[in-house]
């Protein structure tokens, strides 16, 4: 087994892997510690798969090294496997095998004593017990999903590699299977990679986020969060009067007032707990006939979505100066179009993201009891 | 080794679940049923000499150069096109393993299709007096026949993950590898004899040369190492096929 006393489970130096012309991922350096659950976060084709293969030993990167349990994935790459497991994005299977056929052939793969033990012991972990004699070609997405997990943790390795491994299931098994890799990540490395950000929000630990192939952030959660200067407070009173908002404005700590119909002011302050109680203090000594007192937390989603958006416009901005300085030299305007075209998926990208992580909050909100 | 076996029960559980190797089974039973029948038909008929079991093993090695690709096609293609190759290639296991472990499972349907045919042997030795010397060696060339086909097989089938390209790739490189005896032949007739040595390279290039020794009773130490070698560059190259694809 892979030596417990490693400061890093995982690590990327400078991985870049170029497909011909295309870049896929440039310079990806991260680490991660063990019992750490970190996200890959990032929009599709931003290259999260591509790192994670890297990762896996499945292809060399074009330059760059990656370590897993302290063994190269390239130059130890056998000993490196030994130590992970791997549930890739489209959860390739065989189709004319039973669940337990399949996985008692993992499992004599991993060298793993007990073979049929150990098949119980997972199929029980991804609760696929009552299928375990199904042909895998006649399972469920969803369950196919759990049969890539088992067969990713079969060995109880140190390190796990999840390529969305939510994408495609229903809302509870969604629900079950975010608590199985909360489960997991207390004796596991993990690394699991997504475009829903309300699933980073609730099992990760820390969030590393791609964008165009190069890592954009990779802080802790509260720190994304938190980074973010301005916060914001609802305030709903039945009797505020003309002199309330000058009165909020004087609060040490407030930022700016804003004054709603009905009584309702959104304050910008600056996150502090001091001035939340002030706040209160204020309105209640002048009896302005408090309703509702609400701090607004800032998502990550926002954040992350204005990250997003400074990318592409970052990116469209590179295309319009390439496109102007080109056309002086020849009028045509196809590179004008290119930015065009660049604008236009810069747009696409943001409800996308958007819409996904909003359905998938409302799933986390009420489970439904759907059985498959 | 281990792991080579563990690679090639699965591949052999997934032989035996699809229907191709059951239509190569009754289409090889067919074809060498039917010379069979003719065979022991003349003699009793018109007289002459009784039938060998190198006629039957003649006719299964002959249409096992059509047949045996459709078989071996999907070894590699298959986990290529479905993407449990990214499964595999990030198992703990070599790229020689996956490779070996294929070939073998190709190799075993082989041989137990070729069991079948003991059924003639069995009648020949019954109601006949044939020499069992030659029915040994025959058998031996049909199966080292059989490990250099299955070799090409699981290199073509690396090569695509389309099972058709790698079926027809393989046919292709088979029948190169039987009519190059005919070239052989051609070269002997119409070049001077300073030059005749391009002869014998294509000669000695032809899986029908090599196997004739065999069915005729001979066993030299050139034929064995041919379909040794046949069989071992192919699954050298297999592997290096399977491994460049990392790269891609």
């Amino acid at each position: 087994m892979a030596d417990q006393n490693l400061d890093f489970m995982i690590e990327a130096e400078q991985l870049t892997k170029v497909y011909g012309s295309f870049t896929a991922i440039k310079d990806i350096t991260f680490r991660c510690r063990p019992g750490e659950i970190v996200g890959f976060l990032g929009p599709n084709g931003a290259g999260k798969t591509t790192t994670m293969r890297i990762l896996t030993g499945y292809m060399p990167p074009t330059s760059g090294t990656a370590y897993i349990g302290g063994h190269d994935t390239i130059s130890d790459s056998i000993a490196a496997r030994q130590h992970l497991g791997y549930l890739p994005e489209t959860v390739p299977l065989y189709p004319e095998m039973t669940v337990e056929g399949f996985l008692a052939y993992v499992a004599r793969i991993r060298r793993l004593e007990g073979v049929w033990e150990r098949v119980d012991d997972v199929l029980e972990a991804v609760d696929l017990l009552d299928r375990a004699e199904s042909y895998i070609g006649a399972l469920s997405k969803g369950m196919r999903q759990r049969v890539g997990l088992a067969q990713a943790l079969i060995h109880n390795p140190a390190v796990l590699i999840l390529d969305e491994p939510t994408i495609g299931l229903d809302p509870r098994q969604v629900v079950e299977l975010r608590a199985l890799i909360k489960e997991l990540g207390q004796s596991h490395t993990i690394l699991l990679s997504t475009h829903i950000l309300s699933e980073v929000e609730q099992i990760c630990d820390r969030v590393i986020t791609v964008i165009d192939g190069r890592i954009w952030a990779d802080m802790p959660l509260a720190d994304i969060i938190a980074g973010e200067g301005e916060h914001f407070l609802s305030l709903h009173l039945a009797g505020a009067d003309n002199t309330t908002t000058a009165q909020l404005e004087t609060i040490p700590g407030v930022l700016g007032v804003q004054e709603g119909e009905n009584g309702r002011y959104t304050l910008s302050f600056t996150g502090r707990d001091e001035t939340r109680t002030t706040v209160a203090e204020t309105v209640v000594n002048q009896a302005w006939g408090l309703l509702e007192l609400t701090v607004d937390k800032v998502s990550l989603e926002s954040v992350f979505l204005s990250k997003l958006k400074e990318a592409e416009e970052a990116r469209v901005d590179i295309y319009l100066q390439a496109a102007e300085e080109e056309s002086e030299f020849d009028e045509s305007p196809a590179a004008e179009k290119t930015a065009e075209q660049e604008l236009e998926t810069a747009e696409q990208h943001l409800p996308d993201t958007a819409e996904e992580a909003g359905e998938s909050s409302t799933v986390h909100d009420s489970p439904s009891d759907t059985k498959e | 080794m281990r792991n080579i076996w563990i690679i090639a029960r699965r591949e052999l559980g997934a032989i035996f679940v699809g229907p191709i190797a059951y239509v190569f089974s009754i289409g090889m039973l067919l074809f060498t049923g039917l010379i069979f029948a003719v065979q022991i038909s003349v003699p009793v008929i018109q007289g002459g000499p009784a039938p060998t079991i190198s006629g039957i093993l003649g006719t299964f090695t002959f249409v096992s150069l059509f047949a045996l690709p459709a078989v071996t096609m999907r070894l590699v293609s298959e986990e290529q096109q479905s993407g449990t190759i990214e499964l595999l290639m990030t198992y703990p296991l070599r790229d020689n393993e996956v490779v070996i472990g294929k070939w073998l499972a190709g190799f075993i349907f082989y041989a137990f299709v070729t069991a079948f045919t003991l059924i003639y042997a069995l009648i020949l030795v019954r109601f006949g007096n044939p020499d069992l010397g030659p029915m040994v060696s025959a058998y031996v060339g049909t199966l080292l026949w059989g490990a250099a086909l299955v070799g090409i097989g699981v290199l073509t089938s690396a090569m695509t993950e389309n099972q058709i390209v790698a079926f027809i790739v393989a046919v292709m490189i088979n029948l190169l590898f039987y009519l190059s005896f005919l070239v052989s032949n051609f070269l002997a007739t119409g070049l001077p004899p300073a030059l005749s040595g391009i002869g014998t390279v294509f000669e000695e290039l032809s899986l029908q040369t090599h196997l004739t020794n065999f069915l005729n009773g001979l066993v030299t130490a050139t034929d064995l190492l041919y379909f040794f070698i046949v069989a071992a560059v192919s699954l050298f190259a297999a592997a290096r096929v399977l491994e460049s694809k990392r790269w891609r």
